[in-house]
C-alpha cells in the first residue's frame, strides 16, 4: 500500500532479510511520538540482528487512521497488515490506550498482538493496559544493551507464538 | 528473575505435567508452578474456594498456562471465565497446547490469550520454548499485580521527562506476596477516577 512518508517510514532495508535466511521477516508497527526512540529501536534490532521491519508513526491519531486504511484494503494488500503492534503510552493528542481500544473493539484487528512500551512503569498504566487487552507491558530500558536484549526476546518470544491471521 | 512467581498449569494430561516440570529443571526455573488437572478445578482455584482455600499454599498465580482440551470445562471456557471476571481479567494467559489448528488460535486470541504456545515435537525446542516463558513472559514483561483486581482505569497525562526519569530509576520489582497487591488495590490502579471500563473481550 501507499504510505505518507511524512508519516510512516520502513526501519530496516529489506536486503538485510537475505542474512537471516532462516528467520522471518515480522512488521512492526510501531506508535511512537520520540524520534530517538524510533531509532533506537531500530539500531537496536540491527545490532540483535533480529529481522523486524519497522513502519512507524508518531502519534495515536495518525496510527487509528493507518489501521483504518488497512482495514479498507484489507483484501487488496494482506501482506501490509503488521504481525505485532507495539505502542508508548504519552503522546501529544491521544494515548497508546485510545489505539488498543481502538484495536479490540474493531473485530477485524481484535487478535492483533499488541505490546505497550514505555518509560512508565506506573501500576495503574500496567492495570489498565492489561484491562483494555494488551498482550504485554514493556519497560523501555535505560541502557542500550537492554534495549538490544529486550527486542531479541520480543522476536523470540512473536517467533514461538502462534500469530492471529486478521481478516 | 524473581521467583516469588507463582505458576498455575492447567493441564489434564500427566505426561504433559511431567514434561513441564522437567523443561522448568532443565532451564533451572524456580517458579512455584502449581496444576489443576481441568478447568473446574482452574476456577475454583482462582477463587480460593474448596481445597484451594488456603492462600499460603495456593497463592494467586502471576501467570496461567492453560491446555484447551479438557474433559468437562475446557481451555476456551476457563479462558472465557477469566476474561469475564474483571477481578481477574488482567490475568495473563499463555495457552500450551499440542493444537496448531488456526481456528483454535483465532478463538483463543479472541477470548483475550496474551499468547498461544503450540509444544514443539522435539523435546530441546519445547525446552527452548519454555525457557523463553521465563525469560520474557515472566521476567522482561511488566506484570500486573496478582489479582484480584479492582477494574478503574483512567485517562493518563503526558508528563514530563523528569517524571519519567524518576519513575523509571525508582519502578519496584513487584513480587507476588498479598501485601503489595492489596496496597495496590487500595487506590484501585485509578490515578484520576472516573470512567467505566467494559472488557474487550466477549
Amino acid at each position: 500500500m501507499q504510505q505518507d512518508p511524512d508519516t510512516f517510514s520502513e526501519g530496516r532495508p529489506q536486503t538485510s532479510h537475505s542474512r537471516e535466511k532462516d528467520r522471518p521477516t515480522l512488521l512492526v508497527f510501531h506508535v511512537n511520538d520520540s524520534t530517538d526512540d524510533q531509532v533506537l529501536f531500530q539500531t537496536a534490532c540491527k545490532t540483535a540482528k533480529v529481522p523486524f521491519v519497522w513502519h512507524v508513526t508518531d502519534s495515536a491519531e495518525k496510527a487509528i487512521s493507518y489501521l483504518k486504511t488497512l482495514l479498507k484494503m484489507n483484501r487488496e494488500h494482506p501482506a501490509a497488515w503488521p504481525d505485532l503492534v507495539v505502542l508508548d503510552l504519552h503522546m501529544p493528542g491521544g494515548s497508546g490506550f485510545e489505539v488498543l481500544e481502538f484495536i479490540r473493539s474493531t473485530p477485524q484487528l481484535r487478535r492483533l498482538p499488541v505490546v505497550i512500551f514505555t518509560g512508565h512503569p506506573d501500576p495503574a498504566y500496567v492495570k489498565r493496559a492489561y484491562e483494555l487487552g494488551a498482550n504485554s507491558f514493556l519497560l523501555k530500558p535505560i541502557e542500550f544493551q537492554n534495549t538490544v536484549n529486550l527486542v531479541a526476546s520480543l522476536y523470540t518470544t512473536m517467533s514461538f507464538m502462534q500469530r492471529p491471521t486478521l481478516r | 528473575m524473581p521467583v516469588t512467581r507463582t505458576i498455575l498449569l492447567v493441564e489434564d494430561n500427566p505426561e504433559d505435567v511431567l514434561l513441564l516440570r522437567e523443561a522448568f529443571r532443565r532451564n533451572g526455573f524456580q517458579f512455584p508452578l502449581l496444576v489443576v488437572s481441568n478447568g473446574e478445578q482452574a476456577v475454583s482455584y482462582l477463587k480460593g474456594e474448596g481445597d484451594y482455600s488456603d492462600r499460603t499454599q495456593f497463592p494467586v498465580p502471576s501467570l496461567i498456562l492453560l491446555d484447551l482440551k479438557m474433559p468437562g470445562m475446557d481451555g476456551f471456557q476457563v479462558l472465557q471465565w477469566i476474561r469475564s471476571h474483571p477481578e481477574w481479567r488482567c490475568l495473563p494467559v499463555i495457552v500450551l497446547t499440542t493444537s496448531f489448528y488456526g481456528p483454535d488460535v483465532e478463538r483463543a486470541y479472541e477470548l483475550g490469550a496474551n499468547s498461544f504456545l503450540t509444544k514443539p515435537v522435539e523435546f530441546d525446542q519445547y525446552v527452548a520454548s519454555v525457557r523463553n516463558i521465563g525469560e520474557f513472559w515472566l521476567s522482561k514483561n511488566i506484570m500486573p499485580e496478582p489479582g484480584p483486581f479492582i477494574p478503574a482505569p483512567s485517562r493518563i497525562s503526558k508528563s514530563t521527562d523528569s517524571e519519567t526519569q524518576d519513575q523509571h530509576r525508582t519502578a519496584p520489582e513487584k513480587d507476588s506476596k498479598h501485601g503489595n497487591r492489596d496496597k495496590h488495590c487500595e487506590n484501585g490502579g485509578n490515578p484520576a477516577g472516573g470512567k467505566k471500563l467494559h472488557s474487550p473481550w466477549p
